[in-house]
């Protein structure tokens, strides 16, 4: 399965889960919103998106100060 | 109304050297609302207010600390003032007519649509990575125009302070990088560079298809 993820490509040979994205890629779900084949997809429905082969994610980073 | 709207107003009259009674009409519809009053909120406001808006829903749920007063527009006299109090006494010294809707509440995942139904454009303007995540998430895809800041902290290479248009209605401010922490405090300069980014996307938005800037920017 290939994916698009922040612009470049990502493999998976098993099925993956967006928390699970996460977690390989070292990203805190607490501080990024993330974009799903062109829309937000809300942190609490992250667990039952499975991504699928042409998916489109992008993940946006938030650091603190202000 | 404020008891000076009859009278005349003479920063009104000041603004109207530098923009047309259209462009200024035009800069008067917006209602902006500003998630956080601290560096980012407080001087984006200012910046705003500046700039002739004058219609204002503000959020936060501090107090003035000696510790703001290295960046954000508040003063001495003014610790211990919920900031949302002072922000709109020190605003409403700019242009006396500004009207401030100010709410000492926290914002959430739950309340942040409500709170800012009635805005046009929300300055997400927090201080925590995970607040900014939520007021994004919650108004990404919601129509009004979005302007967000992340990476100010520190000194130096001010010029990494960038505008990111992530969709038509969402731009996000900041380097991306330089996270606050021990050894990297908020400092002004960044932290207003950022704020006057935020505000000088909203102008843009206001007085779109006029461009005062010989470039041709994507706005």
């Amino acid at each position: 399965m290939r994916i698009s993820f922040n612009g470049g490509t990502a493999y998976f040979d098993q099925d993956i889960y967006l928390p699970q994205l996460l977690e390989q890629k070292k990203i805190n779900p607490e501080k990024v919103v993330i974009e799903y084949n062109g829309e937000i997809a809300p942190k609490t429905s992250w667990p039952e998106i499975k991504l699928q082969d042409g998916d489109i994610v992008y993940v946006l980073s938030f650091v603190g100060g202000g | 109304m404020s008891e000076n709207e009859n009278q005349t107003n003479l920063f009104k009259q000041g603004l109207l050297k530098h923009f047309s009674a259209e462009q200024l009409a035009k800069i008067e519809t917006f209602t902006i609302g500003i998630a956080g009053a601290g560096g980012l909120g407080s001087n984006c406001a200012l910046n705003l207010v500046r700039s002739g808006f004058k219609h204002f829903v503000i959020c936060d749920f501090d107090v003035i600390e000696p510790g703001n007063l290295n960046r954000q527009f508040y003063f001495q006299d003014q610790l211990g003032m919920p900031k949302v109090e002072a922000l709109a006494e020190n605003l409403r010294r700019i242009n006396p007519d500004v009207e401030i809707v100010s709410l000492p509440v926290k914002i959430t995942s739950g309340n942040a649509r409500e709170v800012f139904a009635g805005c046009d454009v929300i300055v997400e303007a927090f201080d925590r990575a995970e607040a900014k995540r939520m007021l994004v998430e919650a108004f990404y895809s919601s129509g009004k125009f979005l302007v967000a800041a992340s990476g100010l902290a520190g000194w130096g290479n001010a010029d990494a302070i960038m505008t990111l248009q992530v969709h038509d209605y969402f731009y996000m401010v900041g380097d991306l990088v330089s996270e606050v922490g021990t050894g990297i405090p908020p400092c002004a300069p960044r932290v207003n560079i950022a704020a006057a980014k935020q505000a000088d996307l909203i102008l843009s938005l206001a007085l779109k298809q006029e461009h005062s800037h010989s470039e041709d920017y994507n706005i």
